[in-house]
Order: C-alpha cells, then sequence, then structure tokens
C-alpha cells in the first residue's frame, strides 16, 4: 500500500509538513522553489508569488482527499497519474494524503468503505473532496451505485463534512457526456446536486493534470480556493479562450484558413476555424500547457478543439462545422474573446468579427 | 496518387516570412519594462521579475528579445529536479532563467531584475542540515571505533 493510501493514525507522520517530507524524498527546497516558480507562472500568478507558495507550502501539512469515481471513464484519474514525477503536476501525491481513490487504492471491497468512513469521520470539516463523474439523479440515483449505495447518496452524505469539493473533468463540473441528450440517467453536475460548499470545476475531457496541482497548491499557500470564474472555474487557467494563447492566431488575423483537412491551409497550419475548432469559445489551458509532457496538443496536431471542457459541448453541433452565430454565442462575443488574447489593434479585432459574422453567415 | 515527397509541407515558423515569425511588439515591450526594472533596483534595491510565458511571442519575438539581452559574464547550471540554467545577460541585474523538467521541457522563464536570483541562494534549511551532516563526517568515526572493538 502506498503510504499516501495508508488510514492516518492522530499525530505521528501525518505531522510532518511537506516541506520535511520533501526533503526526506531527497528533494531540495530550491528543486521545491522551482516547481512552485513554475506552478505560480502557469496559474498566471505574479512570478514573485513562487517564492510565496515555495516558502507557505513548505510549512503545510497534507490536506486528506477523497476522490469518488460516479458516472466515468477513468479518464481522468488517467490524465492525472499519467504525470509522471518529477514532472510539475506529478508532485500532486506529495501535497495530499488520498485517504480514498478505488482505482489506486490497495484495499477493496468492505475494507476501502470502511477506509473512507474513517477518514470522514478522522477529518470531519477538513477534507477535500474530489468527484470526477456525473451523478446519476434518475431514479433517485439508482442508475450508479457503489457497494449498494447510490453515488447521489455519497455525495450527499460527504459533501456534509468536505471543506471544498474539486470536481474534477467535465462530466462532473457540468454532466458531461452521460448527460448529454437524452440524458437517460438523469445525469447532473456536482454543483446541481451539492449548493451549499465551495465547489471548484476542473473541467476537461479529460482535465489539465497541473490544474489540479496548482488549486491544491492554491489551497495549501494561501488556505482558500483560487478566484473562479462564472461557471466555478480556475480563471488562472480558465481565463483565456483556446483561440487565445493558440500558436496558428497570427494566421486567423490574417485570414488565413484550412478550408479542408488535406489543402494547402492545412499544410501550411493555418487557422482551423472554418473546419469546425471550438477555440474561439472554449476556455482552458491546453494552447499553453499543452498535453503528454507539453508535446502537443489537438490543434498543433492538426485537429480543431472539440471544445470539451465547455458545459454541453457534446450537444452543440458537429465538431467539424465553423461556430454558428448563437449556439455557442454571438459573433460579438466570438470576436470580445478574440480581442482579449493576443495584443492586436482594435481595425484587426473589428476585421477578424466581420470575417467571423461572414463564415457563420456562410458567405 | 503523387509520393510523399510531392506534398509541400511547410513547418510553421521555419522561414522569415510566415505570419508567426514576425515581432508583434511584445518584444520592445518587455524590454521597456525591462529598463525601467533596473532604474528601480538600482535607485531602492527592489527587485523584479517578468514571466515569459504569461504572454505570447512570436519566433520574431523571441529573437529580438535573445539578440538584446544577449549573454554576459555569468553562465549557472542547476541540476534540482531537472536542468536549471541561470544567465546573466550583458546588463548587469538582468537574469534570464530557464527552468527545464527532467524530459528537457521548459516549465518556466523569467527574466529576473535583481542582484542574486533566488534560486542561486542557498535555503537557510538546506544550510542547517548541510552543517549538521558535515559535523557528523567530521566526528571521529562511530563505525571506525566499532571496527576496533571487534
Amino acid at each position: 500500500m502506498p503510504d499516501s493510501m495508508k488510514p492516518r493514525d492522530a499525530g505521528d507522520a501525518h505531522e510532518a509538513t511537506l516541506g520535511e517530507r520533501l526533503a526526506a524524498r531527497g528533494v531540495s527546497r530550491r528543486a521545491f522553489l522551482k516547481f512552485a516558480s513554475a506552478l505560480a507562472s502557469m496559474m498566471a500568478l505574479p512570478p514573485s508569488m513562487g517564492l510565496v507558495m515555495a516558502q507557505a507550502m513548505a510549512q503545510a501539512k497534507r490536506p486528506s482527499v477523497l476522490w469518488f469515481p460516479f458516472q466515468e471513464c477513468t479518464g481522468c484519474t488517467e490524465s492525472i497519474t499519467r504525470s509522471h514525477t518529477p514532472t510539475i503536476e506529478g508532485m500532486i501525491f506529495d501535497m495530499i494524503s488520498l485517504d480514498y481513490h478505488e482505482t489506486l487504492m490497495a484495499a477493496a471491497g468492505h475494507q476501502s468503505e470502511a477506509a473512507r468512513e474513517q477518514a470522514m469521520k478522522d477529518n470531519a470539516g477538513k477534507y477535500l473532496l474530489l468527484v470526477d463523474g456525473s451523478v446519476a439523479t434518475g431514479l433517485d440515483g439508482a442508475y450508479s451505485t457503489i457497494g449498494g449505495q447510490t453515488n447521489l447518496s455519497w455525495l450527499t452524505e460527504a459533501a456534509k463534512g468536505a471543506a471544498a469539493i474539486i470536481a474534477v473533468g467535465t462530466c462532473a463540473s457540468f454532466g458531461g457526456i452521460p448527460k448529454a441528450n437524452p440524458n437517460p440517467t438523469g445525469a447532473r453536475a456536482v454543483s446541481d446536486v451539492i449548493k451549499d460548499k465551495p465547489i471548484v470545476n476542473i473541467p476537461g475531457c479529460p482535465p489539465i493534470p497541473v490544474v489540479l496541482t496548482g488549486v491544491l497548491a492554491h489551497f495549501l499557500t494561501f488556505g482558500s480556493l483560487p478566484e473562479l470564474d462564472a461557471l466555478g472555474r480556475p480563471k488562472a487557467f480558465f481565463g483565456d479562450t483556446i483561440h487565445d494563447r493558440c500558436y496558428r492566431r497570427p494566421f486567423y488575423d490574417q485570414g488565413l484558413f484550412a478550408k479542408t483537412f488535406d489543402d494547402e491551409g492545412a499544410r501550411n497550419g493555418w487557422c482551423l476555424y472554418e473546419l469546425g475548432c471550438k477555440g474561439p469559445v472554449t476556455y482552458n489551458a491546453c494552447a499553453t500547457v499543452k498535453w503528454n509532457a507539453g508535446t502537443s496538443f489537438p490543434i498543433q496536431s492538426g485537429h480543431g478543439c472539440l471544445g470539451c471542457s465547455e458545459p454541453d459541448f457534446w450537444d452543440k453541433g458537429s465538431f467539424y462545422k465553423a461556430l454558428p452565430v448563437g449556439q455557442w454565442g454571438s459573433a460579438a462575443t466570438l470576436g470580445g474573446a478574440a480581442a482579449v488574447g493576443v495584443a492586436v489593434g482594435a481595425a484587426a479585432a473589428y476585421a477578424a468579427r466581420r470575417r467571423q459574422d461572414k463564415i457563420a453567415k456562410g458567405d | 496518387m503523387s509520393g510523399l515527397k510531392d506534398i509541400a509541407v511547410t513547418v510553421i515558423g521555419a522561414s522569415a516570412d510566415q505570419p508567426g515569425s514576425d515581432p508583434s511588439g511584445n518584444a520592445s515591450a518587455i524590454l521597456h519594462e525591462i529598463a525601467d526594472l533596473l532604474e528601480r533596483l538600482a535607485s531602492d534595491g527592489s527587485q523584479g521579475m517578468i514571466d515569459l510565458r504569461a504572454m505570447p511571442l512570436t519566433s520574431g519575438d523571441r529573437a529580438q528579445l535573445e539578440e538584446v539581452l544577449a549573454a554576459g559574464a555569468v553562465r549557472v547550471a542547476i541540476d534540482a529536479a531537472g536542468p536549471t540554467e541561470v544567465v546573466e545577460t550583458v546588463y548587469p541585474g538582468v537574469w534570464w532563467t530557464r527552468h527545464h523538467n527532467e524530459s528537457g521541457e521548459t516549465v518556466a522563464e523569467f527574466i529576473e531584475v535583481t542582484v542574486c536570483p533566488e534560486i542561486l541562494k542557498s535555503h537557510i534549511e538546506d544550510v542547517r542540515e548541510g552543517g549538521a551532516q558535515l559535523r557528523r563526517v567530521l566526528v571521529p568515526d562511530a563505525s571506525d571505533a566499532n571496527e576496533s572493538d571487534d
């Protein structure tokens, strides 16, 4: 059983600070400062916050974390656990005491349920509750059960003692694919069920691992959750659209678009807007953080963004049709989003809006 | 069907006439900010830091930054959770720090305006532990004593 899965004993090892734990594992404070600096950079905090975060986190105790899997595919867990140490996001498992996670824990059956109940009791009011997957609410939650209990009852019971809830992935954040029409299980987001606890949504199918690390680091550093947008997403990672930070953005600004996946424009790496890219209306950090150890992200691989971190992305029409006006917002809001990112002149932004209107109208 | 070699593939940013390689103006803005930060450092000692990943930089922007902020007298290699290189530019007090992970991926990149970047300094806790370790090394070796007893 990994150390992080051991039942918590009062006192002893859990009293060690994060800094002491890392030092014991041979992670120098210089390495930790580097980790914190990189994290502060990714969270768009002032660069000087790296030092502040390093100092605060080194003194922090690891919080108890319970991770509940509901209507999910385990892709979120795959995303988080495929981050190998010593990458930044890999540090997440040093930062928490993961007291319940079905996929990762050695215990099974009644033992695992006993561990969950014990952790909830020992850390009442203090633990972080992580949820991946949507919550089945149809037939009183009977569509999805664990150990004979519904996900719905687990969530409502565990939420009572949670300091905060983190919805990991689009399904927990917004209902995701289980909620897609016709939504046979009555799938709902965590925030549709729980109304009296702070909830952070980290959408994405799957979510970007370092976002979870960043939220936890913020919690450890400041004792609070990071600033959230209207959809409960951390602004540090969801403040810009994919389009705002896309390396293909200069082509968009110049009106250079791929018209098919094998034309000259596609070969030249031009903007994929007309091929259905949802980058202009999708808030996420893929274009900057990227995937697979920073190798690439969908647009870099030649495919438009699907908008997987946005609510109801599955039911918003074809992935291969240019953004229609109305369904994802008006061309004015698209243009507004477009104007935020790269420093382009007002004339260029106006031209971009006109272009988007024309494309949306099929001109 | 044409062969693969007949398909014209253009690597973005590879040639100077690609849109992504034109300076966007961001490099000039950064350089002016550095000049301001240097004046502050000289007048009251206040430090400054610019996160180069916090704004979009074209390859032209990077070329401009690297040309102006050429390497100066100090270049430091740090091995901590992957390599980090810290270079003082030709402008004393302006340091270019690049953090990489063990895969070589750049995880953070800063311009620091300071007399000495924080990452170069020894942490007092590490100093304390290192000092205790050295004392243990200098104490007449307990294991030798044990061996002589045998």
